[in-house]
């Protein structure tokens, strides 16, 4: 891993379009400006690891309880 | 073709129904080839299969059904691996699960965006943090078990 000390203002590139700002280091938090073209995602980890949680709990349904859920559906109209 | 799956055993699956997720799914990044089928016993919820892991088995629905107004915004990068135009129409599904205390959930903020002619499809995680990952959309199921038994009594 890189490791890059940098103070508030200034700023990191990575490649030609992408640049990190940091904006403001204060009590233990630093704020970062990002620019990147629209076609690259930025997104906090935890993000990541939440949908990734949320898949896995998916794909460890019980069929009875999706039976339920699909006749609860049904009977309010939405299957 | 025939996928076998923990959950639902051996499901018969047509090619129509076969998708490609050429970036996989958010922590099954290597697997890349679906169906989404119907088992009647299930309706509405449709099912996304893995061709290769029987674990991977994820319930889907519709998001017009559930969720009639939502309209995610997709990003340059999103429609490009998708292979579609601006005006292209889209189909967009909606991971359910079911949560003992918050009884069925979909994730609004990362649903499965399928274009129909190319037969892509995208888990796309949108930037947008008011849609939830687990959205309640139905009590939960044991308050349904018992409404099922009251009605029945």
């Amino acid at each position: 891993m890189l490791v890059l000390g940098r103070r508030p203002g200034e700023n990191i590139r990575i490649g030609d379009d992408i640049k990190v700002i940091v904006l403001e280091v204060r009590g233990g938090q630093i704020k970062l400006g990002i620019e990147a073209p629209l076609d690259v995602q930025v997104h906090r980890e935890e993000i990541y690891e939440r949908i990734q949680q949320q898949n896995r709990k998916a794909a460890g349904m019980s069929p009875e309880d999706l039976g339920v859920a699909a006749r609860y559906l049904r009977q309010s109209g939405r299957g | 073709m025939r996928i076998q799956t923990r959950t639902l055993g051996a499901v018969e699956a047509t090619p129509e129904s076969f998708l490609t997720l050429p970036d996989g799914l958010v922590g099954y990044e290597a697997e890349r080839e679906f169906a989404l089928v119907a088992p009647a016993d299930y309706a509405p919820f449709h099912w996304l299969l893995s061709f290769s892991d029987p674990d991977l088995a994820l319930p889907v629905l519709p998001a017009r059904l559930v969720a009639p107004d939502y309209e995610p915004a997709l990003g340059a990068s999103d429609r490009r691996a998708l292979g579609c135009a601006e005006s292209d129409a889209l189909e967009v599904w909606l991971i359910a699960s079911v949560d003992p205390a918050r009884g069925l959930t979909v994730n609004l903020r990362a649903p499965i965006v399928v274009h129909a002619g190319t037969r892509l499809a995208r888990q796309v995680v949108l930037s947008d943090g008011r849609f939830a990952i687990d959205q309640a959309i139905a009590p939960s199921t044991k308050a349904d078990h018992s409404a099922a038994q009251q009605k029945a009594a």
